[in-house]
């Protein structure tokens, strides 16, 4: 990842390791906000407890998680802890104990090897499996910003264009543009699939569900 | 026994053709995303909600119901066939089935698999309809303290059995509990975090957090990796799935054994099948140890895929009950489900039984006609779903974002819910990144109102004694057992880092 030819500074390089900061700082304002609007808040009515109790409480645990996190993060940078086929909704640990296996059977599943045919050997002793030699700490943990800044600008494009071109059009662009960031290279096929969907959509919830899509040239809500 | 003539009454209104429609156009949609990788059926049931608003809430939660289990049975497709499971709660069901594929037994393992998932839902949706009675009359004994605490196990237990780390699952729930107190205070009327903005009086639409989260958060996510990881599929031939006698007969213990860890963790908020698939899978790795079973581990054992595969069926049959019963979601599909009898303007719970009797009835006949639909689809049909893998995968990102962009403009018609929409969508794709788990989120968002509405009535009965939250045998008994979670998993974290490291040392 960072194979750039001016060396960064260690501030830098250091930083880069810990871009999981941003879910600290995201767990922090968020906190933050709880408390400051608990303080400021025109409260109504004088339940005990009151409205503000609740977000107090929460944004108090928010800031601690926060602290907890980041100290985390600093102490164990990301390419330390990121190992490939690391999924993020369940808990490796606990389901290795409940099942017996181990971790390089449990990050062999999600890899599509149709070819590596050998025999897989036990389930506990030693293996080399095609997961381990290229377990490489940089395959997971770089991303492709460029595209998902690329989607991420069609869908407020959608938002902006919607109510003046009307759901037909910019839900068609909508597709094309997706489509083609996630690597289509198909141009008039995309267009025509593209138009196809959205004139079903139009068709079915505008039509048959009575539901009021923008129409071109309809300008603002 | 009056569940039996209930059941029989749900029989009679599920068994028009309208009702059948919707089971088939459930059962059809949740296997079709169970089988393709990234999608799940928490995020189906989130992209459906707004667009079916349209339809009569029976024929809504017999299609959810349908996606559920569908989801269930179409996960382990991919897995078996491509080493890729669908979702989660197919990784253990992938082990032995994709060794089984390997060895020329795709046919055999598909069917396993298919008649598994039948089974386990068979089993676990009868406990609900002789159980969920027991179920509801223990509900009307709650009061607020009691389900303060259930809330409370149910953020705490998914907070740390669903996450790699215990802390981040926690950061994750804290967030979407402060989601949900966005919008007017109900019991004061007091506008709280709205910064002004008159969509936001309402709080922000249960249907823009998941749909955000779960479908825009996956598209973003996919595009920062699409270039990363190019896999081109090719899928081994197979006609359909079939199954021998001999083979029937060697699953059969394990079909049974699986559905019995599946069925009591659908009722225990621990984040859905993971947890019962994987222990249905080591329980028959240990049993094959003691028998000297040379297939497992090697050529694949029929054991080994038929267990889990029950289990993972077995928790969404009395998840649902749960759910109904109590208003507890124990997943993050039931717990959108539970957003979405909140749409309809329904409280699952004891009341439901009363108030909307008929559906709960017609609900639970039609979940019994949808698993022999389901199985009928996936014994014939299954190489027209493995079909589906060579769906290009850029169609299928573009049609998610069509059709959440769609959804949310059908609920509010508001462009302010829609760029709340894409925001949520960044929150989802970061956390994604960053290994944050999501269903904790969901947990929060979803039961978050409910557990501060309910401990703020429990401190106000108390006058703000906070002994009145444990002051009661129930919820005594809940957090004892919430302690014991907590602390087993804290000590599975902590040796697992140490041994980690240990391994790290070994080897530099």
């Amino acid at each position: 990842m960072s194979t750039s030819t001016t060396t960064p500074s260690p501030v830098r390089r250091a930083l880069r390791r810990r871009k999981e900061l941003i879910m600290v700082a995201i767990l922090a304002i968020v906190g933050l906000t709880l408390l400051i609007g608990a303080q400021t808040m025109t409260v109504l009515g004088d339940s005990v407890p009151g409205p503000q109790f609740v977000p107090v409480i929460v944004g108090v645990l928010l800031l601690v998680t926060a602290v907890a996190v980041g100290q985390d993060v600093i102490r164990h940078p990301e390419d330390e802890r990121a190992e490939p086929g690391t999924r993020h909704d369940v808990s490796r640990d606990l389901l290795q104990d409940l099942s017996d296996t181990d971790t390089a059977e449990f990050k062999a599943v999600g890899t599509v090897d149709l070819e590596s045919d050998g025999p897989t050997g036990g389930a506990a002793d030693g293996k080399a499996g095609p997961a381990d030699t290229e377990a490489a700490p940089s395959a997971p943990v770089a991303s492709d910003l460029r595209t998902t800044g690329f989607v991420l600008a069609t869908l407020i494009g959608f938002v902006l264009v919607l109510p003046w071109a009307g759901w037909v059009l910019s839900g068609a662009a909508l597709f094309w543009c997706i489509a083609r960031a996630l690597g289509s290279r198909s141009t008039w096929m995309d267009v025509g699939v593209a138009l196809l969907i959205s004139s079903v959509i139009q068709l079915i919830f505008g039509g048959l569900l009575g539901l009021s899509l923008p129409v071109l040239g309809g300008g603002a809500l | 026994m009056e569940q039996i003539s209930l059941l029989l009454d749900g029989f009679g209104a599920a068994l028009t053709p309208y009702n059948l429609l919707f089971v088939l156009i459930g059962a059809v949609l949740g296997t079709a995303v169970g089988v393709l990788p990234g999608l799940g059926s928490s995020m189906a049931v989130a992209l459906l909600l707004p667009i079916t608003f349209a339809l009569d809430p029976t024929a809504a939660f017999i299609m959810f119901a349908g996606v559920y289990f569908g989801g269930l049975f179409g996960d382990s497709t991919a897995g078996i066939l491509l080493n890729t499971p669908g979702q989660s709660s197919a990784i253990a069901s992938t082990f032995e089935g994709h060794r089984m594929a390997r060895n020329g037994r795709a046919a055999v393992a598909l069917a396993t698999a298919a008649i598994g998932a039948f089974i386990g839902g068979l089993i676990s949706t009868t406990i609900v309809v002789f159980f969920s009675p027991v179920l509801v009359r223990m509900a009307t004994q709650f009061g607020p303290a009691e389900y303060f605490a259930l809330a409370v196990f149910a953020f705490l237990a998914i907070s740390s059995v669903v996450s790699e780390s215990v802390l981040r699952g926690i950061g994750a729930l804290l967030l979407g509990v402060a989601l949900a107190l966005v919008g007017i205070d109900g019991p004061s009327g007091t506008e709280r975090y709205s910064f002004g903005i008159p969509n936001l009086f309402d709080g922000i639409d249960i249907v823009v957090v998941t749909v955000g989260l779960l479908a825009l958060g996956e598209v973003l996510h996919a595009a920062s990796r699409i270039h990363r990881d190019p896999t081109s599929i090719s899928l081994p031939t197979g006609g359909i799935a079939k199954i021998g006698k001999a083979d029937f007969r060697k699953a059969l213990p394990s079909w049974l054994r699986g559905a019995g860890f599946g069925a009591p963790f659908g009722m225990i908020p621990a984040g859905g099948a993971e947890v019962p698939t994987f222990l249905a899978y080591g329980t028959e790795k240990r049993l094959a140890d003691r028998r000297k079973d040379p297939e497992f581990g090697t050529s694949g054992s029929i054991k080994g895929l038929a267990a889990p595969e029950a289990a993972a069926n077995a928790t969404a049959g009395t998840a649902l009950g749960t759910l109904l019963a109590l208003g507890l979601p124990t997943s993050a599909t039931a717990a959108i489900l539970l957003a979405a009898f909140q749409q309809y303007g329904m409280q699952p719970g004891p009341l439901l039984f009363q108030r909307s009797g008929e559906l709960v009835w017609t609900l639970l006949a039609s979940l019994f006609i949808g698993l022999v639909v389901l199985l009928a689809l996936n014994m014939l049909l299954a190489p027209v779903w493995a079909r589906l893998l060579y769906i290009p995968q850029h169609y299928l990102y573009a049609g998610i974002t069509v059709l959440a962009m769609l959804g949310v403009y059908a609920v509010s018609s508001s462009y302010v819910d829609l760029y709340l929409l894409i925001g949520l969508g960044v929150l989802g794709f970061l956390m994604r990144r960053f290994n944050m788990p999501l269903a904790p989120l969901m947990i929060g968002v979803i039961l978050g109102p409910l557990a501060e509405t309910e401990l703020r009535r429990a401190l106000a009965v108390s006058e703000g004694d906070p002994s009145i939250l444990v002051s009661s045998p129930i919820t005594i008994g809940v957090y004892v057992v919430l302690i014991g979670i907590v602390v087993v998993s804290v000590i599975q974290h902590v040796r697992h880092a140490r041994a980690d490291r240990r391994e790290a040392a070994a080897a530099a």
